[in-house]
């Protein structure tokens, strides 16, 4: 049971206050789609919509087509993992994952035959009989993610489901969810502030900022071609360059301190043209040595702090002739760094977007 | 810092302990021991005769009018506790879920505010109200729904009217507490999987705010049990309760080893209370 | 949507329903204080304020209103000192037996203050003391100390003990561990335990009235004036300590709780 999701210039204010502005998305059926962006940026509130929970201010949304605005939570082809996950402290493990099943009047073998199924795909065969208080974290998250996938729902919606996790079983249930949702094929919509958690699971990332969608798409186009600077800085690290930007003919050229370069029309973002612009790359694209002709040098920098961090190095670079800009850049972690070298640095224009 | 070794600052603990347990010790716990063998004693004339028997608990059980008294007290508490409870927790539920969040305090600060006046006072208010000539004899001749003063004062129901308006007011507060602190998530979570209202209510909410029925229950319980005042200024001597006839062996008998034997009595009615709700009544530290 | 709408009238009528039903006593009360002829009772003939002239001028109500306050602010002093340093004690360290001290100290709190009353008359008989406003104040002292351990224990906590380690590590003596550290954090619960003592010993009654002879407080006193049946005295003395009980209430919550943003 999978349906597709669409939201239709959904706000929603509080108080006068505008939580949510024109939130306009799809999301394909079966496809596992993450909500991502800063606390308080209004991600629970967008959930509690789409269960039905809170009524919009403004504007529809549609689930495998039909208008479901307004529709009770109950009568929805959706199911939420809360939060807190909400599990009922007075009901066994059993008793909470029948319970939809109860709701809709099968009988106390049906449900049950049914509830031992869920518990066994998420892994917890064997715990029907305790309370939720005697299970460890995460396998009361596991008891929430069966007890909404009993039911059977088209599209279902977590929020920070791994909030509460330590970070190897977090890394272990991202797995897990990702895998569940293979088999079953249901439509996911899972909330987080965590981009590496969004990275690791999504077919399709949301990144929300103050109540907008600030861009979506697939991981690795979120990363590396972030629709603007808020998703450029929020999904990793990020340099920003101020640059000046001349065009002449066909030909773009971009001014920087550091000298100017061309730069191919795919690196400008947004479309609309400024002459000040600001030059981003990642800290993976920076480069040691001296550079190759049409890449841009950024001269002899002084590393300011290097660190060692397991899967790489990551230094800081004061750059020349620069009093406050630091330039942040990773490196192998076999590569020798050390604070007070003068080191020559460069960076690919492949590498290089322009907003 | 092992097991049971007497470091300077556990003895430094046990000194700040030490005032309240002593306190308590010689105040309270003295006076009930010395009370517990004075309902083992008996009055012979006005001598106080120390001889150990069981004759007040005997003598309880020989007295219509003692078991009697004793069976009103438990009848009137029963029913006031019920009704304090069923008519407090739908406030409760109201103020917790429909009065917007700015307004509830203010709303239960009003549902409380007769708290505030003597206890006393709050029970000859009572009496002004329902005496034959009182407000409500007056509107319902008015309306010509009666012709003659109905006899509401010195009745069991001023009684039980009486103690549920104070105990309505306890009970809506620990309700309300109990509400307040359920995530709002369990009812969502519910309603999502397809429960109805009534289910909600029967299957979630119900369940998660038994512990503050029970210790709204309780408390009401036991405090109309222990209560002198409310019957006897508004029940009158139609119909006694133990605490009653307790003051009344101290009063024109000076009979202190029946009323010790009564109040013992009391008191094991309450801790059978007490025992049945136990599991929901913890002292707990933040 | 509609079905919800009609719940919120009815709810919204059932507890206007249950508010006039708890204002109705305190309503008629204060009303008919008020009242101009002897009887307390319909018609209103007032407004007058008659009877508010006479409760001044009654000595013997006077004296009963300051022995009422008095013994609720000493005995209540009383209390709270007590309970303060038994919560801390009890919170700082696990003492052998912690649990039975605990249990001893609550003790008062689960036995009605008749009996509590009841067996301190029998000692003070047995003991050959006389009742008397002291005899009052110990009643309340016990029945309030429980009280004001158990408000403030429940507030005591890790963060309580982090907080006196850190002054002891700086070198504080135990003197001014608890006058610069202990006190100042617990002082919300320490001042919401000492005024909820306050009006529960002022509204006491059966320890006033067993422990009590020639001085007595309020309440006694109130109950002796009903013995003269409904009167309009009653609803005046009444209504004045109701309305004073509110006003310090508001007081309170204004001065003391909301400033320090409690919920
Ligand atoms: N019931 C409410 N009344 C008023 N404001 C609200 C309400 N619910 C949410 N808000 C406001 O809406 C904004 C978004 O809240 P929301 O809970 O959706 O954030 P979030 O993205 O889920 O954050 P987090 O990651 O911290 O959970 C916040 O500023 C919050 O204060
Ligand atoms: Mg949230």
């Amino acid at each position: 049971m999978t349906a597709e999701l669409s939201i239709v210039d959904v706000g929603r204010d509080f108080g006068g206050q505008a939580v949510l502005r024109d939130v306009t998305l799809k999301v394909a059926a079966g496809s596992y789609a993450v909500l991502l962006g800063p606390s308080g940026c209004g991600k629970t509130t967008l959930l509690l919509i789409l269960g039905g929970f809170l009524d919009p201010t403004r504007g529809r949304v549609l689930i495998g087509g039909r208008d479901v605005t307004g529709m009770a939570p109950a009568r929805r082809p959706t199911t939420t993992v809360f939060q807190d996950y909400a599990l009922f402290p007075h009901m066994s493990i059993l008793e909470n994952v029948g319970f939809g099943q109860r709701m809709r009047g099968l009988s106390r073998r049906e449900r049950d035959a049914k509830s031992l199924e869920f518990l066994d795909l998420v892994g917890l065969a064997g715990s029907e009989r305790k309370k939720p208080h005697e299970l460890s974290g995460g396998q009361r998250q596991r008891v929430a993610l069966a007890r909404a996938l009993a039911v059977n729902p088209d599209v279902l919606l977590l929020d920070e489901p791994l909030g509460a996790l330590d970070l190897n079983l977090r890394r272990l249930m991202q797995d897990e969810l990702k895998s569940i949702q293979r088999r079953i094929g249901t439509t996911f919509v899972h909330v987080t502030h965590d981009q590496e958690e969004a990275m690791a699971i999504a077919d399709e990332i949301i990144v929300m900022d103050k109540g907008t969608v600030m861009d979506s798409g697939h991981p690795d186009k979120v990363y590396l071609r972030p629709r603007n600077q808020f998703t450029a800085a929020f999904m990793g690290e990020a340099n920003f360059l101020n640059g000046r930007m001349t065009e002449t003919g066909s030909r773009v050229q971009v001014e920087t301190e550091f000298g100017s370069l061309e730069l191919p029309s795919e690196a400008f973002i947004g479309g609309d043209r400024e002459a000040e612009v600001q030059l981003f790359f990642r800290p993976e694209s920076i480069r040691l040595g001296m550079a190759p002709a049409g890449a841009l040098a950024l001269g002899d920098a002084i590393v300011e702090d290097s660190a060692f961090l397991g899967t790489h190095r990551r230094c800081l670079f004061r750059l020349n002739d620069s009093e406050s800009t630091l330039i942040k850049a990773w490196f192998r972690q076999g590569e020798s760094v050390s604070a007070g070298q003068s080191l020559p640095i460069w960076i690919g224009i492949d590498s290089i977007l322009c907003y | 810092m092992s097991g049971g070794a007497w470091t300077r600052e556990r003895i430094l603990a046990l000194g700040f302990v030490l005032p309240a347990l002593a306190w308590t010790l010689v105040f309270f716990v003295a006076p009930f021991g010395f009370m517990v063998a004075m309902s083992l004693w008996r009055r012979a004339g006005a001598e106080l005769v120390r001889d150990w028997s069981l004759v007040n608990y005997l003598g309880f059980l020989a007295r219509p009018h003692f078991v009697e008294g004793l069976l009103n007290s438990i009848e009137i508490a029963a029913i006031v506790t019920a009704a304090s409870v069923a008519l407090a927790y739908p406030l409760a539920w109201f103020i917790a879920a429909r009065v917007p969040a700015g307004w509830q305090r203010i709303a239960l600060a009003l549902a409380i505010v007769p708290f505030w006046t003597s206890y006393v006072v709050r029970s000859y208010a009572w009496t002004l109200v329902l005496s034959n000539k009182g407000v409500v004899n007056e509107w319902l001749t008015s309306a010509g729904l009666i012709s003659e003063p109905l006899q509401l004062s010195s009745t069991r129901f001023a009684t039980v009217t009486g103690f549920v308006h104070f105990f309505v007011m306890l009970s809506t507060l620990t309700i309300f507490a109990n509400l307040k602190q359920l995530s709002p998530n369990y009812a969502r979570a519910a309603a999502d999987l397809g429960a109805g209202g009534f289910q909600t209510f029967r299957l979630v909410v119900l369940p998660l705010t038994l512990p503050g029925i029970m210790v709204g229950g309780f408390l009401s319980f036991a405090l109309c049990l222990g209560d002198y005042i409310t019957p006897q200024i508004l029940g009158g001597n139609n119909e006694l309760v133990l605490p009653q006839i307790i003051m009344l062996q101290l009063g024109r008998r000076a009979d202190f080893p029946m009323a010790s034997a009564l109040s013992i009595i009391l008191m094991l009615t309450v801790t059978l209370a007490y025992l049945a709700c136990a599991r929901w009544l913890k002292l707990e530290r933040a | 949507m509609t079905s919800r709408r009609l719940g919120n009238w009815l709810g919204l009528a059932y507890a206007l329903t249950v508010f006039a039903f708890i204002f109705l006593p305190v309503a008629v009360l204060v009303l008919y204080s008020f009242q101009g002829g002897r009887l307390p009772v319909p018609p209103f003939d007032g407004p007058s304020l008659k009877w508010y002239g006479q409760i001044f001028a009654d000595r013997k109500l006077m004296s009963a209103l300051a022995n009422s306050l008095g013994v609720a602010a000493i005995s209540s002093a009383v209390a709270c000192v007590l309970g303060f340093l038994a919560a801390l004690g009890l919170a700082r360290q696990r003492i052998p037996g912690a649990a039975l001290m605990r249990s001893v100290i609550i003790a008062p709190l689960t036995v009605s203050y008749l009996i509590i009353g009841l067996g301190l008359l029998a000692s003070l008989n047995a003991s050959g003391f006389r009742p008397s406003l002291l005899s009052v104040g110990i009643g309340h002292a016990v029945i309030n100390t429980p009280l004001c351990f158990a408000i403030i224990y429940s507030q005591t906590g890790a963060h309580q003990i982090n907080f006196e380690r850190a002054a002891r590590d700086l070198g504080a003596t135990e003197l001014r561990v608890l006058w610069h550290v202990s006190a100042p954090v617990l002082a919300p619960a320490i001042l919401a335990s000492y005024f909820l003592s306050v009006t529960f010993s002022w509204d006491e009654f059966i320890i006033a009235f067993l422990l009590s002879r020639f001085e007595v407080t309020l309440p006694v006193e109130i109950w002796s004036l009903l013995r003269s049946g409904l009167n309009p005295k009653t609803n005046a003395i009444g209504s004045i300590v109701f309305l004073s009980s509110v006003l310090l209430v508001f007081a309170l919550e204004l001065l003391v709780f909301r400033k320090r943003g409690n919920p």
